[in-house]
Order: structure tokens, then C-alpha cells, then sequence
């Protein structure tokens, strides 16, 4: 039995037939998926869509700037989330997170896990630490859909451990696509939106520079680079968090890779349909970055680095200027790891303390970062705001000053 | 992910279940006369009603009314609720979450019946998935008709329940007379064609078995031949996606293989009934040809004089050979015109502009039309009789 209601919807879409052009902006948000974030300086909203191939920007121009900027701390922000979206947190993927440039409110991107389909949510975090489910259907837009988007069938060849028998969740990664690796990290620069992730035909590897607003131009550019622990030329895996800045005279992009070298590469050079080479700088040593955090320390323009598998790197941006590249001439050859005397190579940054796991960071005003933070005691989730210089707690470590008698001693 | 979400839902059922019982023993006492108060939701789409003639305004209905996450023995201290939307209707505050209940997930509604100021009433729900505990049947399959043209396109089966995916190529077979199973009917594809909730999958004959003289056809001959009988089986065993103890018992559709349709469809070949105006008559087309069932729900449109379309509900008949349609009020017009989307497909995949199958050079399809444009086609006006 087929039955249908003949209702306004059917006039609306008669309408829209007879109407043509005239009506063929389409203003009905599809989003399938919220992943990447960056906003624009005044506020615009890019949202990756990895399902859809297309980037979405949300226009949230009008937010005001807080008198002061406060930090914002949540003991189990997951739960809260799910809460919000009324699920279990098992039932919640965090996705990305950003702050509006102006209002200081922190964006985070999250999939929500229904009865038979997951669904794209932004939600928002204001400085009076309140959470709430970003309406995004309220706001206008505009979408860009890119080119040589990767399909959404072929995923990754899973590797084992050696010879030994791969575990469940080796074989995992047989079920993860490509496509899921499509739009990794968005930078804001200078009136444009430089895109990086895996895209289809020819590299995989690949940089996409789009002008903001959207106009429907696009660039797609192949990224090359020279991977020192791996000791080979590196067309496929995509640059993982990014980050512009003047370097040597000229606009550079320092790009961030798994295993984990720094490479640059000029603006001027990210021309579609080109193949270029980056210059890598450096390989710091083995993990998966997460976020490229660009912030003042000291007076020093720094990049502060997270992994998945490492302590925050802090590199100061000077320091990457007037570098020559690292060729597979300059070392002896073969793959390295982190306990080899060769590694770390041309490392001008240090490792610093961070407390927990941050799974996302973003500045949070001038002053502070905020992060995601994963407990390493408890496994909670947390959002902790931290001062930049120094973004831990180091009081909560069990140390010489906890003891009374050091009081007691000081004291005499 | 997905077995670990079961087993959640499922512990939740249970938690659920008891926190319901906890209560009502609580409450009973106390809030019976206003228990009546909150209409809890029964599907997953469904909205929280609580009668609240005291408010007012939209910061007050988010005030007195919220849903939380859990059953209401740990609600609802340190929790947010639901993020939704709020309406007043007359006394009743209506609140729409902004994305569906989870089945099987306690959720809790907290009132404020009797003022800001007064206790709380709390009331628990969840909305089993009842569907888990179903065996999973074929309610339909499509086309339904006992003939069917030899280039058939495409075949729609409707289950009762969500099934499992990835599971068709084991469990659906085109068989003809002799039982004989063809493994190469239908298309292959990595993701299987499944409408939003999985209750339907679309099959797709292998077009290179349709199309003339392509490889496939030239290899294996059209997989449904004119003039032989053969039956679409769906096979004893596919687990729904709920409960994969709850599987499909053994269906079958028979049918006969008729001529190809090798023609656009012929709009001035239907016959259309004349209800009479004032009346509430069903308005009835019989088509030249049967129609993909699915393409046909929302391709058909009737318009007044003045251009409005005409309200109503328009059902398939006739093995989707024909449209039955009932206006919700009496025919106001005396004309009223018949819109078809010429983008409606025969079961063969004929649509109003082209053919799916055509001899190269030929040149058949309308002039200047490609199926990519949406068109309207306005096909005729029906003068009704007379009102009496």
C-alpha cells in the first residue's frame, strides 16, 4: 500500500519546479557530518564535511567581544554534551573545536549516534562555561563542495604488529575510509581558506586554498614531502595540523605530519593542478599531531603542538627561518624511530609538560589555551582553560612543597 | 561501536524498567492528580506535552519544562537537559527535541505543574524498540503486479523492521521456474540501496543484462526472458539490524515476464475519471503502463483554476497501474489540471523526457529536454461533471 499526503510541501516543490532559476538557491542546509573547524578572523564559521566532500561557512559575524576574557573549566564536558544531546556519552563523537574570534565562545564539533544513523552537531561553550546545541539551520551560509573528493568506499590496508597475529583493533583500521582523512586541518588566512587532507586522482596528499566568501574558485595542489624517519618521499598521508605565518620574507605554511616531521611550504606555490615539494625542516620524533596552536610566548611568536602519542612540542616560529631543506643526502639511509642516536633531526623546539592528554586545543584569548583534556587517572574528559606560558597544573603533582614539614622547616 | 551500543541500550532497558516502577512508588502519593499532566512520547520522533495553563512566555516553558537524559531515580541534579524547541499550544507546552529519542534509553520529563516555586514531578519513559521483538517479514514487494515487462529495472522490497545490511546477495535470489537461482540478476554495489531506517531495499537489475547488445547481455542473455515465469525469493534466516535472533521466514513473489516497454510513457493513452464537482468523489487514473513504485509516490499533482494545488491523498493501485485520488474537501473548481514530474519512471526506467535503453542514432527523447532539468509536465485539464 503506497499512500501520500498532498500537502503545502507538494505546492513548495511545484513551485520550485515552475520557478526555475529563479529560486535555484538552495538554502537548505544538508550537512551530514561536523568535522574540521576554523573560524575566520571576523567570525565566519568553516565546518568540514566529510561525508558530503563540501565546507561549509556559517556566518557568525555579529557576536560580540566578552570585557574580559575568562577561563572556561568543565569536569566531564563529554557527559555534559551527551546530555545536551540526549544520548550516553558512549553514543558521542567529539570531532573538532574552535573559539569565535570575537565572543571567545568555544565551537566544538561532535557526531551524535542515534537508533540508526549518526548526525553532524556543533555545539557551544559560552564564557560563563554554559553549553548549548549551535542552531545551525538558523543561521545563513554558503557551501563549497570540493573537487577530486575521495569516494566513500576505500579504506586503509590494515598493517599487523611484526609477525605476530593482529589484534581487533589492528584489523580496525581495514574498516576506516579514506575519505575520513579528506579535510584534516582548515586554516584562515588572509581572505582565504587553506584546506589540508587526502583527495582522489593522482597524490592523495593535497592542499586546497578556496577564496572566502566562497565564490566557487578552487585550487587543489599535491603535496611532496621528504619524511626522515621513514627515509622516503611522502606523497599519500595527509599534513595533519598547519599553520601560516611570515617566515624568510614570505607567507609560509608550517605543516605538521605523522612521524612526525615539519615541513614548509610558500603560499605563493599552492597553484591548482600543481605537484610541488615541501621543504621539510625537521622530525621531531615518533606520535600523530593532533592541533598546531599559533600563540605569543614570552614575546616570542611560538607554535604550540599537540600529539596523540607525545608531550606538546613548543617551536618557536623564528626559529624555522633561514633553513635549508633536509634532503635523503643529508643522512645515512634507512628508517629511524625515536630511540635511534640520529633522531630527533633539526629539532628547534622543546618538549614540555602537559598534564593528562589534550585531544583538542585552541587559544582561548591571548591568555590562555583551552583543551580537551583526557585524565590520566580517571579517563574523564575534562575542558581546562590554562595559562599559555605554562598551560598545566603543576600543583596537583604530589612534590617536596606538599609536605607540612617543609612548611614547618621553612617556617624556623 | 555497534555491539557495545546494544548492550548499553539493552542494560538500559532493565534500568529503565525498575527506575519506572521506583517511581511511581514515590510519587504515587503525592502527584497523582497532576500525573496526568506530562503526555510522554511513544515513538522516537515524538514530542513531551504538559498541560501548564500558568505559562507564559518562551524563557518561562523552558523553565518549567525539561527533559533529561537517565530514569528519574538519578535525575537531575549536575545534569543538562535536552536541547529542543519550545511552543505553546492553548495550555499545553510542547517541547521538541532537536534530535529523536533513543529506544531503549530512559529519559526523564521534570514539570513544574504547580508553579516555579512548587516540587517538581518527574516522570520517566522509554520508548522500547519494539520492532527488535518482531520476527521481520516482506510486507511488499514491487513492481507487485502478476506480469511484469522483460526490462524491468529495478524491485522494491518493504520489510516490517530494520534489517541487517550487507546480507542481500545471501538471502535474495531471482529463481526461475524450475527453481534454478540466477546469481548475476542484480547489481552488486558495496553499499546496498537501503531507504533511511532500512525497512526498504531497492534491487537493481544488472542494466548490462537490460541494455542490448553490452556485454553482459550478449554473455548471459536478459535475466528475465518474455513469455517464462520466475519468482523474486527472500530466503529463511536475515536477521533484522535489532535482535539478530528475529530473522525472515521464507517469501516469494511469482510473476510472468510480459513484452519489454520500449516506448516513453503516453500521457494522452490514460483515462481519467470525472468526479463531480462539490462532491468528494475519488479522481481516478488508469495508466498506460505500470509505474516504479517508488518514482510514482510523489510525481503526480493536481491544481485548481487558481493554481493551488489541490489537498488531498493520492494512493497507488492496481499493481501501479493506476492513481486514486481523495480530495480532503470537496472539488471547488471545475477544471482542475493533472502535473506529472517528467521525471516519473515506468518500471522499466522510461521516463517522460527518454528511454533508458536506446538504439544509438535513433535520436529518440524529447527535443531539448535531458533528464538532469527538473520539468513539470502539465498534461491536460480535467473538467469535472457538474455539481447536482
Amino acid at each position: 500500500m503506497q499512500t501520500f499526503k498532498r500537502s503545502a510541501l507538494a505546492g513548495l516543490l511545484l513551485a520550485a519546479s515552475f520557478a526555475g532559476a529563479a529560486m535555484a538557491k538552495d538554502k537548505s542546509l544538508d550537512l551530514k557530518f561536523a568535522g574540521a573547524l576554523e573560524f575566520s578572523d571576523t567570525g565566519t564559521l568553516f565546518v568540514g564535511d566529510n561525508y558530503n566532500g563540501a565546507i561549509y561557512a556559517f556566518d557568525l559575524t555579529a557576536d560580540a567581544a566578552p570585557a574580559q576574557v575568562a577561563p572556561v573549566n568543565i569536569l566531564d564536558i563529554d557527559v555534559k554534551i551527551a546530555d545536551v544531546l540526549g544520548v550516553p556519552s558512549s553514543a558521542l563523537a567529539i570531532n573538532d573545536m574552535a573559539v569565535h574570534p570575537l565572543s571567545e565562545e568555544i565551537y566544538i564539533s561532535v557526531s551524535r549516534i542515534g537508533n540508526f544513523e549518526s548526525a553532524p552537531a556543533i555545539v557551544k561553550v559560552n564564557q560563563a562555561a554554559e553549553i548549548s546545541l549551535v542552531d545551525l539551520g538558523g543561521l545563513s551560509f554558503q557551501k563549497q563542495a570540493l573537487d577530486h573528493f575521495p569516494d566513500q568506499e576505500t579504506t586503509f590496508r590494515p598493517r599487523g604488529l611484526g609477525k605476530g597475529a593482529p589484534l581487533v583493533r589492528d584489523l580496525a583500521k581495514g574498516n576506516i575510509k579514506l575519505s575520513s582523512l579528506a579535510i584534516m586541518d582548515m586554516e584562515f588566512y588572509d581572505g582565504e581558506l587553506f584546506v589540508s587532507g587526502v583527495a582522489f586522482e593522482n597524490f592523495l596528499s593535497t592542499l586546497r586554498r578556496i577564496p572566502v566568501p566562497f565564490t566557487g574558485e578552487q585550487s587543489a595542489t599535491n603535496v611532496e614531502m621528504y619524511h626522515i624517519s621513514h627515509d622516503q618521499y611522502e606523497t599519500r598521508a595527509p599534513i595533519r595540523a598547519m599553520s601560516i605565518h611570515e617566515i624568510d620574507g614570505k607567507a609560509q605554511l608550517v605543516a605538521a605530519y605523522t612521524c612526525s616531521p615539519i615541513v614548509l611550504i610558500e603560499l605563493d606555490q599552492i597553484v591548482d593542478g600543481a605537484k610541488i615539494t615541501a621543504k621539510t625542516l625537521m622530525d621531531y620524533g615518533n606520535g600523530q599531531p593532533l592541533d598546531m596552536v599559533s600563540y605569543n610566548l614570552k614575546g616570542e611568536e611560538s607554535l604550540f603542538l599537540t600529539s596523540n602519542s607525545r608531550s606538546p612540542h613548543v617551536i618557536p616560529v623564528a626559529s624555522l627561518g633561514g633553513k635549508k631543506g633536509i634532503t635523503p643526502d643529508d643522512l645515512p639511509r634507512g628508517g629511524q624511530s625515536d630511540t635511534s642516536p640520529l633522531m630527533p633531526v633539526g629539532d628547534t623546539g622543546k618538549a614540555v609538560m602537559f598534564d593528562g592528554m589534550s585531544l583538542q586545543i585552541a587559544p582561548l584569548g591571548d591568555n590562555f589555551f583551552v583543551s580537551l583534556t583526557r585524565d590520566m587517572y580517571t579517563g574523564s574528559l575534562n575542558m581546562d582553560s590554562n595559562f599559555n606560558g605554562f598551560p598545566n597544573r603543576l600543583h596537583n603533582l604530589v612534590a617536596e612543597f606538599d609536605f607540612p614539614q617543609y612548611w614547618a622547616d621553612k617556617a624556623q | 561501536m555497534v555491539s557495545s551500543l546494544i548492550k548499553y541500550a539493552l542494560s538500559r532497558v532493565r534500568l529503565g524498567a525498575c527506575a519506572l516502577a521506583l517511581g511511581s512508588a514515590l510519587f504515587a502519593t503525592t502527584v497523582t492528580a497532576q500525573d496526568s499532566v506530562v503526555t510522554l512520547p511513544k515513538a522516537t520522533t515524538d514530542p513531551v506535552v504538559a498541560a501548564l495553563p500558568g505559562v507564559a512566555d518562551h524563557g518561562a516553558l523552558e523553565a518549567n519544562l525539561q527533559v533529561f537524559l537517565g530514569a528519574a531515580q538519578s535525575c537531575c541534579t549536575g545534569k543538562l537537559p535536552l536541547a529542543g524547541t519550545y511552543e505553546k499550544h492553548g495550555a499545553d507546552v510542547v517541547f521538541k527535541p532537536a534530535f529523536g529519542f533513543l529506544m531503549d534509553q530512559a529519559y526523564t520529563v521534570r514539570s513544574f505543574v504547580g508553579g516555579p516555586d512548587a516540587q517538581p514531578v518527574l516522570r520517566d519513559f522509554v520508548i522500547g524498540s519494539g520492532e527488535a521483538l518482531v520476527r521481520p517479514e516482506v510486507l511488499a514487494i514491487y513492481p507487485s503486479g502478476p506480469q511484469i515487462p522483460e526490462n524491468t529495472l529495478r524491485f522494491y522490497i518493504h520489510f516490517s523492521t530494520p534489517m541487517q545490511p550487507h546480507r542481500a546477495g545471501e538471502f535474495i535470489a531471482l529463481a526461475n521456474a524450475q527453481g534454478q537461482e540466477d546469481g548475476a540478476a542484480f547489481m552488486t554495489f558495496k553499499q546496498e540501496l537501503w531507504n533511511a531506517d532500512r525497512t526498504r531495499l531497492t534491487l537493481l537489475m544488472d542494466p548490462g543484462r537490460i541494455k542490448r547488445g553490452v556485454a553482459q547481455n550478449l554473455a548471459l542473455g536478459p535475466a528475465l526472458e518474455e513469455g517464462q515465469r520466475y519468482a523474486l525469493v527472500v530466503k529463511e534466516g536475515w536477521p533484522a539490524a535489532l535482535g539478530a535472533q528475529r530473522q525472515t521466514t521464507a517469501f516469494s513473489q511469482d510473476f510472468q515476464v510480459s513484452a519489454p516497454l520500449r516506448s516513453v510513457p503516453e500521457l494522452n493513452a490514460w483515462t481519467v475519471s470525472t468526479p463531480r464537482q462539490g462532491s468528494r468523489e475519488p479522481l481516478v487514473i488508469r495508466f498506460d503502463r505500470p509505474f516504479d513504485a517508488a518514482s510514482a509516490q510523489d510525481a503526480l499533482t493536481l491544481v485548481d483554476a487558481e493554481g493551488q494545488v489541490v489537498s488531498g491523498r493520492g494512493v497507488l493501485e492496481d499493481h501501479q497501474n493506476g492513481w486514486r485520488f481523495e480530495p480532503d474537501s470537496p472539488w471547488q473548481s471545475q477544471v482542475v489540471t493533472l502535473l506529472v514530474d517528467a521525471q516519473l519512471e515506468d518500471v522499466a526506467g522510461n521516463n517522460l523526457i527518454e528511454l533508458l535503453d536506446t538504439v544509438v542514432g535513433t535520436g529518440l527523447g524529447a527535443a531539448g529536454l535531458s533528464s538532469e532539468t527538473r520539468v513539470t509536465v502539465k498534461t491536460r485539464d480535467i473538467t469535472l461533471q457538474p455539481a447536482e
